[in-house]
């Protein structure tokens, strides 16, 4: 480990901790990931402080920041950055091979949008029938799903990407729950939209939010509890856009 | 009875849709499924058939998700946020804040206010349950770890 410069080596730790905290990581998990790695590097030293926006590590005087923009899920890069600095940590990793495995991992691709989309259908049409939906609401709440994941890519880009994709997948879902029951009764039409946007809401972030909190990780505490209402509100203003606007649009057809 | 059948499909389906969505490794996606079914079935039958309170019929839920999930997650050797996440989807209450921030936008304070209290008791209840939980496997783990050398 020693021939290789601590620049080099924070840089490695610097890319773990990007990846856990990345793809879904608690941040107590970011900081836990990213010391383990130090250790295994020959950086016992090292100060890792990690927050939902940035990484900062330190060791002998040198440090690294790495500004995060982009948050997921992504459990399969998630286990294999966890189990990277498992083995590096026990000493069953050289550098060079550690280094290959996580730049393989940071630039693996995720699943397949076809994947996502009947993931999405499958969790939208499901939790409709937690929320009073039977069989018609169902099959509407899986085509919903479809179509939210579908328009996806065309916000990951953008700026507050997030916040618009949030925002027209609760109006699209709107829209279309109600549009299908003008032609065909299905059921209950809130259940459908509910189930609709399911995949969009953050319950998740929030539970996050408060389990970050606990570990004491108070300003990442604080700063995805405030996502997880930004994204909700995104959501909710979609639904009710286009709750409102599906009613003037049957105003004017029916 | 028709009741808890539709609960247990919809809360299977929506954990797997999820764990699509969040790209589990294929071996855990049929097990994390199935402990998000159970966890929402304890949830029901103690919350709806028993009569106990909101916050214990979650607490206990999520305890008993986490312990699987932990115990999984030392079975498979991969981290337990990969089991966890998508195990407490169908419990985590993102209705809730959405049913609030809906009222919030429709001017109707009074119902924001009672949406949004529930959503945090129970965001509160699932996160006390899910963080003791692992505090304990993490404690049990350190003092295990020295003997077997096994991670989790």
């Amino acid at each position: 480990m020693e021939q290789h410069s601590i620049d080099s080596r924070l840089e490695l730790v610097c890319l773990a901790a990007q990846l856990i905290l990345e793809n879904g990581g608690e941040t107590y998990r970011v900081e836990e990931t990213a010391a383990r790695m130090a250790k295994g590097l020959g950086l016992p030293d090292a100060h890792i402080a990690a927050f939902p926006t940035s990484i900062f590590v330190e060791s002998g005087g040198q440090a690294r920041l790495r500004r995060i923009s982009r948050r997921g899920n992504d459990m399969k890069r998630l286990a294999l950055t966890n189990d990277v600095s498992r083995r590096v940590e026990r000493g069953q990793l050289s550098f060079e091979e550690s280094q290959r495995l996580l730049e393989g991992a940071a630039a693996a691709p995720g699943p397949s949008q076809l994947t996502l989309m009947l993931g999405c259908g499958l969790a939208a049409a499901s939790f409709s029938l937690l929320f009073g939906g039977r069989l018609g609401t169902f099959a509407v709440a899986f085509v919903i799903g479809v179509l939210v994941q579908a328009i996806h890519p065309l916000f990951s880009q953008m700026e507050m990407g997030v916040l618009f994709g949030n925002f027209t997948g609760g109006l699209i879902t709107a829209i279309a729950a109600d549009a299908v029951s003008w032609v065909i009764p299905y059921g209950s039409v809130n259940a459908a939209i509910v189930g609709g946007i399911m995949p969009l809401l953050s319950g998740l972030l929030m539970t996050n939010a408060v389990r970050d909190t606990m570990y004491g990780d108070l300003i990442s505490g604080v700063t995805r509890a405030v996502e997880a209402l930004l994204l909700a509100a995104s959501v909710a203003l979609g639904v009710y856009v286009g709750l409102e606007l599906a009613a003037m649009l049957g105003g004017v057809l029916l | 009875m028709e009741d808890v059948f539709v609960s247990a499909v919809g809360a299977f389906g929506g954990a797997m849709g999820f764990a699509f969505l969040l790209n589990l490794p294929r071996r855990t996606i049929l097990p994390t499924s199935l402990t998000g079914m159970l966890g929402f079935l304890i949830y029901v039958v103690l919350y709806r058939y028993a009569g106990r309170g909101l916050l214990a019929s979650y607490f206990f839920a999520t305890v008993v998700v986490t312990v699987i999930c932990e115990m999984l997650a030392k079975l498979l050797h991969l981290p337990s946020t990969v089991f966890l996440l998508t195990s407490l989807v169908p419990l985590v209450p993102g209705y809730n804040f959405y049913c609030a921030m809906l009222a919030l936008v429709k001017d109707n304070g009074a119902r924001a206010a009672a949406c949004g209290l529930e959503a945090i008791q129970i965001v509160a209840a699932i996160a006390v349950g899910a963080a003791v939980t692992s505090v304990c496997f993490r404690v049990l783990a350190r003092r295990s770890f020295a003997k077997t050398r096994r991670f989790r």
